[in-house]
């Protein structure tokens, strides 16, 4: 584990003017996490554990942001707000037993779809991976989850099926 | 077994089933299902746990008649067990 | 008996499964010269701008010839069959209109109604539809949890009930239902209930006039709303019309084959709906009689009934048809069915040894149909006519039109597969008459169910060659557990809400009566041990909350559910771990902790 990781603080400024940061994930980033899951429509959060989430529980925050920054990368996106910090959208990866591929998960607050940070956030994501050495992203998505099957294709990704799990499909990009 | 044994693993196989059940609950001669929330696959769940605790077997064409506890104990004091 | 696989792929129809011409013999020409508008005209006659489903199935027939026939023949647990003539029927269901005019009930009003298929359930599903009212029937096995959640969906105003289902599942939860102001209650006994903030269903019907003028619904009225499982969130309550009805009239003529004389057994209840749209309102407005069986299933018993009643078409679910299959043949073949004619199956796909047991063993194949809360009404089946493909589910109904196609992405147009046995989503040509017309209060989640003038049906099929449907499964990862969906979403909430669990994950176990049984993999808090006890804890949670036909059957414990690497739930794995089926590709697999 590590403090400081290697990739890089952006700052961005958003088709409306919000300026917002582009992070890595840090331990201390915990009760953000917490309060940005919290704050998700139960649909979201099922969209992205595929599975009924409640309040986020203590192993999950842990899992989420105890992280390696090596074969586990999570990236964040930000504002600030006259209370402080605000976590809004964030994007990870978890490496695969060989250390070539990876698969991804994005979450990003409810008030926030379409303002484009999903798309820097991937951006940033695919560039981690790169950085890394790794050569392929993969991400399983539900069928039913039209909008994230549209933005996958957007960034390049083709779809497969999964196989035995209808419910499920892959998609893949070559890095 | 006496009536009252017989009862009381009857009782145990429906609270193995249907935990929330409470025995206290239970109104005398009214049927069971009525009393229990059990739907078809517990009720032959039910059956099946029953012969298995009891060393009984209890023919699938007879469940139609068991509808009260009282009718269910009757019935397994009639029993044979299995030997085996 | 010879095993299934030894069968050849289709069953012929010979001579002697037709001894009633059945209404469609010629699928192509019935197909070409079919029209809703002609169904419509000869069911509404002249009167079209005004249509009751209760009307057309119970009054038009009380004021002629047909009223003495038997519409309802109830059969108790024990006892005396009491059979109900149109003509009666008319009657008692005008009686509950004034039951519910005096109470205040308006039209558009909704109108619960949580009872087992005691007579009184269908005096207030019909008196219900008469008053204009929105009726929606509720299983009897849910527990309070999704009864409580339903009739706040449907902001429900009055709810038709028993005693016993009152005092077991809704008085601890009636704070949480603040739209409804009138519950009736039905004797569990015969004797007047006598509960505090409620009604005795027996004295309001006593006081109440046995004449009413039927509202003169519209056919865009809304009329039922029967609520279904999705993936996410909450239940979602189908929104049917009354213009539904010429689909049930239509689908009771080609798919079910009823005809003037018949007795006619639906053995689904009318909580799903299959046990209104066939239960209820399509015999009726076919004038036949149906046989309703109070008492729950029982192999000795439904062959009796089929055999004493002498029912002619028999409409009952794959669930059954296995356990009377378990059951054994010789059980079967203890009794004769001279009278039986038609058989025929919905909820889940009919295997292909269910298929032949039918042959078999009652002498008839028994025919899959295939629908959904959202269709209305049957919308693809097996005919009395026509060959069957044991394992498929049939052709579209006259009047419907059916497609595969790949989605895509939203936005993107849909593609149709035309090569036969190519794996796609089950479309259907928006505009038949039972359509649904929306999900209450959620326009978005209706929206979202069309594209380009289909409804996506949201269930994965093929077509072969010869233009068969086959099931290949769901879209989405709702459970069928005997014929009705689950969301695993309602079931892992309520387990989470137990203060000992960290995780829940819940599948359909594939089960070989039920299909799928709900089995609920749960990881656990610090401080809490894996035990009989808390399992047992555990399962009464649910059960209280969810009731027997939505609570798991099965609870097992697990260190942590099995994840991917930017830790998503598994469920495939949870199943194939489950079967001890290869696990396939686990290079997302994050180890467990």
């Amino acid at each position: 584990m590590t403090d400081s990781p290697g990739d890089p603080v952006t700052r961005r400024q958003l088709r409306d003017g919000t300026t917002i940061t582009i992070r890595p994930i840090r331990p201390g980033d915990a009760p953000l996490e917490r309060a940005f899951i919290g704050a998700l429509s139960e649909e979201s959060r099922y969209l992205r554990f595929q599975k009924w989430v409640a309040a986020p529980s203590d192993n999950l925050i842990h899992f989420l942001v105890d992280i390696d920054h090596a074969r586990h990368v999570a990236l964040v996106c930000t504002r600030e707000t006259a209370a402080g910090e605000e976590l809004v959208g964030e994007a990870r990866y978890g490496t695969g037993p060989d250390g070539t591929d990876c698969e991804f998960g994005i979450m990003i607050a409810d008030d926030w779809r379409k303002s484009g940070i999903a798309g820097l956030l991937m951006d940033a994501l695919i560039r981690a991976a790169r950085a890394r050495g790794l050569k392929r992203m993969e991400g399983l998505v539900l069928r039913t989850n039209g909008a994230m099957l549209r933005f996958a294709r957007a960034l390049g990704f083709r779809t497969e099926a999964f196989p035995g799990d209808a419910t499920i499909v892959r998609v893949v990009k070559e890095l | 077994m006496t009536a009252p044994d017989m009862r009381a693993q009857v009782l145990a196989c429906i609270k193995a089933i249907a935990p929330e059940f409470e025995a206290s609950d239970l109104r005398t001669g009214r049927p069971l299902r009525d009393q229990v929330d059990l739907d078809s696959m517990d009720w032959v769940n039910f059956f099946a746990a029953l012969g298995e605790r009891l060393h009984m077997d209890i023919p699938e064409p007879d469940y139609a008649k068991l509808v009260t506890l009282e009718d269910l104990v009757a019935y397994l004091e009639t029993r044979p067990r299995r030997t085996s | 008996m010879f095993r299934a696989a030894e069968r050849p792929p289709v069953l012929h129809k010979a001579g002697a499964d037709r001894r009633v011409a059945p209404h469609l013999s010629d699928y192509a020409a019935t197909r070409a010269s079919f029209s809703w508008d002609a169904i419509r005209r000869e069911l509404l006659g002249p009167s079209a701008g005004t249509v009751n489903i209760a009307h057309l199935a119970v009054d038009r027939h009380a004021a002629g010839a047909q009223g003495e026939r038997t519409a309802f023949r109830f059969l108790p647990a024990s006892g005396a069959a009491r059979d109900v003539s149109y003509a009666e029927l008319a009657r008692l269901t005008n009686r509950f209109a004034n039951v519910l005019a005096a109470l205040g009930v308006m039209k558009g009003e909704r109108v619960f109604v949580l009872c087992g298929r005691i007579p009184e359930l269908y005096t207030a599903v019909l008196g219900g539809l008469k008053r204009g009212a929105v009726v929606s029937p509720l299983f009897s096995a849910f527990g309070p949890g999704p009864i409580a959640m339903r009739i706040g969906i449907g902001a429900g105003k009055v709810l038709v009930t028993t005693e016993a289902l009152y005092r077991r599942k809704v008085e601890k939860v009636r704070a949480e239902m603040p739209t409804l102001e009138h519950v009736i209650l039905v004797s569990d006994d015969g004797t007047p209930t006598a509960v505090s903030g409620t009604h005795d269903f027996g004295a309001l019907m006593a006081a109440a006039s046995d004449r009413f003028n039927c509202e003169p619904t519209r056919g865009e009225d809304m009329a039922l709303l029967h609520f279904t499982s999705g993936t996410t969130g909450r239940p979602k309550g189908a929104v049917h019309v009354h213009g539904a009805v010429v689909t049930h009239y239509a689908t009771g003529r080609y798919a079910l084959d009823l005809h003037a004389g018949d007795v006619f057994w639906c053995t689904a209840d009318p909580g799903w709906i299959t046990g209104t749209s066939y239960g209820i309102v399509a015999p009726l407005l076919h004038g036949v009689t149906s046989v309703v069986d109070v008492g729950d299933f029982d192999a000795e018993r439904w062959y009796s009934i089929l055999e004493q009643q002498q029912v002619t078409v028999w409409y009952t679910a794959p669930t059954a048809i296995r356990m009377l299959m378990k059951a054994g043949p010789e059980l079967a073949r203890k009794r004769a069915y001279p009278a039986l004619r038609f058989v025929s199956s919905v909820g889940e796909p009919l295997n292909p040894e269910a298929v032949w047991w039918g042959k078999d063993v009652l002498g008839l194949p028994i025919h899959d149909n295939w629908w959904q809360t959202e269709t209305g009404g049957i919308m693809v089946s097996n005919y009395a006519a026509l060959d069957i493909k044991p394992g498929s589910m049939g052709l579209p109904l006259p009047g419907v039109d059916a497609a595969i196609v790949e989605r895509g992405p939203a936005g993107a147009p849909l593609r149709f597969v035309t090569e036969p046995g190519v794996e796609g989503e089950l479309v259907l040509k928006a505009g038949w008459p039972s359509m649904f017309r929306g999900y209450l209060n959620e326009e978005e989640r209706y929206r979202k169910c069309f594209r380009e003038g289909w409804y996506l049906t949201g269930d994965l099929a093929k077509r072969d060659a010869d233009g068969y449907y086959w099931f290949v499964g769901r879209a989405d990862d709702v459970i069928k557990s005997a014929g009705h969906l689950i969301g695993p979403f309602e079931v892992e909430s309520v387990l989470m809400e137990h203060p000992a669990v960290a995780e829940a994950g819940v599948i359909g176990k594939p089960d070989p009566v039920v299909g799928e049984m709900v089995k609920a993999f749960v990881s656990l808090k610090k401080g809490f041990e894996p035990s009989e006890p808390l399992r047992m804890e555990l399962l009464g949670h649910a059960r209280k909350r969810l009731g027997a036909a939505v609570a798991p059957k099965e609870i097992e414990f697990k260190p942590a559910l099995p994840k991917t690497r930017s830790g998503k739930v598994m469920r495939r794995l949870l199943k194939a771990r489950e079967l001890g089926l290869p696990e396939g590709d686990l290079s997302t697999l994050e180890p467990e902790s």
